[in-house]
């Protein structure tokens, strides 16, 4: 048996919204108008409240067995994120990437505090004018000049030590904070 | 007993306590073994399926961002999708599921205070219903049971099976133009509607 073809799937749409509360107060005394004067609309309301009901209460099947799971399986299903976070890697991982971001923030800060030394290459032309430096002077640039030194690069360094040490502490206080949640 | 809240067993269980996983397991098993019964129509298939699904759940708690039980459902609901796509299995019935058990209480099926023949032709209903499900596409099959068996809202079935609400209103209505040709087909709504009716006037 098919169904009444007086329905149109736009009237099938409205009477399952309906049946879900979820037309507009407007549409819903539209659509209940409607019901009061369309006797296939109104057996088909009904037939799809009949079926929520029915499969509303339905009941709810009971697993054959527990689905607790043994707790030695539950250890060999950690992946790698749980490695992170609990004993031995919990403990050791924060502090070490909290070290090693403060390493690298403090390296990378210093470096760019530098101030910038401006070298004068003996023998090249200085300006404009004809001031040109004696030929015969070796160049000599300083051993410890630091090409990154004030660069954009040693900042961009610098934050983005900053940025992982921020991540690896937050990261430490949450692994910290669930500890003391559990012992709570 | 002290009863938690879920995001507190899972701050216990990621802080190393794997007792407190299993007091969710308890917690959920009903729901995401029900979900699984529906989709699969197999007892024994959905509690193997649910319980990997716990077991996915695990795995992947770190990762836990907002609530975990629209976030279990919805390993549940992918579980049940990928047994579903290898073995291109359909529900084959499942009367079966609802047998007169002291497990499966048949005296929930219907609600006896309309008399003794409208709580038989309910759960005569139920159990068609149960095997019509069997017929309906599983995209279809999955947002009918999580709205009109499991009672989620769409937002709650659009979050577990990640499809936008537009998608689990289509999904919803075709499922129910399905089911109930299905049932009309069965001649079995018609006389549970003539009977409501005649017992209302």
């Amino acid at each position: 048996m098919k169904t009444n073809p007086t329905l149109t799937d736009q009237d099938f749409q409205q009477l399952s919204a309906l049946l879900d509360g979820a037309l507009s107060s407007a549409d819903a005394t539209l659509l209940r108008q409607r019901m009061q004067t369309d006797a296939a609309l109104q057996d088909a309301y009904t037939e799809l409240a009949l079926t929520q009901d029915a499969m509303r209460t339905m009941p709810t099947l009971k697993p054959p067995r527990s689905l607790r799971i043994d707790p030695q399986r539950l250890h060999q299903a950690r992946g790698l994120r749980w490695w992170l976070i609990s004993p031995p890697g919990g403990q050791l991982f924060p502090t070490l990437g909290v070290a090693m971001s403060l390493c690298f923030c403090l390296l990378f800060g210093a470096v760019a505090m530098q101030p910038v030394e401006t070298h004068t290459l003996k023998g090249a032309v200085t300006s404009p004018a004809t001031e040109v430096a004696p030929a015969d002077q070796s160049v000599v640039i300083a051993p410890d000049a630091n090409p990154l030194a004030g660069t954009p690069w040693a900042w961009l360094g610098a934050v983005t030590g900053a940025g992982i040490l921020g991540g690896t502490v937050r990261w430490s206080w949450q692994i910290r904070s669930r500890k003391r949640a559990a012992k709570r | 007993m002290l009863q938690f809240e879920d995001q507190q067993l899972v701050q216990f269980v990621l802080a190393g306590d794997t007792a407190a996983f299993n007091d969710l397991v308890e917690r959920h098993q009903s729901r995401a073994y029900n979900l699984c019964v529906r989709m699969l129509a197999d007892a024994d298939a959905a509690a193997d399926v649910a319980q990997d699904a716990f077991i996915s759940a695990y795995k992947h708690l770190p990762s836990l961002r907002g609530e975990f039980r629209p976030w279990l459902m919805r390993i549940v609901a992918n579980a049940c999708r990928d047994v579903l796509r290898s073995q291109k299995r359909r529900p084959s019935v499942s009367l079966d599921l609802e047998r007169d058990d002291d497990d499966a209480p048949a005296m929930q099926f219907a609600d006896t205070s309309d008399g003794p023949e409208a709580a038989l032709m309910k759960s005569e209903l139920q159990k068609t219903i149960a095997v019509a499900l069997g017929a309906i596409p599983d995209d279809q099959r999955e947002v009918i049971i999580l709205s009109d068996i499991q009672g989620l809202s769409y937002q709650e079935i659009a979050d577990v099976t990640g499809i936008n609400i537009g998608t689990v209103k289509s999904r919803l209505n075709r499922a129910r133009s399905r089911l109930r040709e299905l049932l009309l087909a069965a001649e079995l709504l018609p006389r549970v509607r003539r009977h409501t009716h005649e017992s209302n006037t």
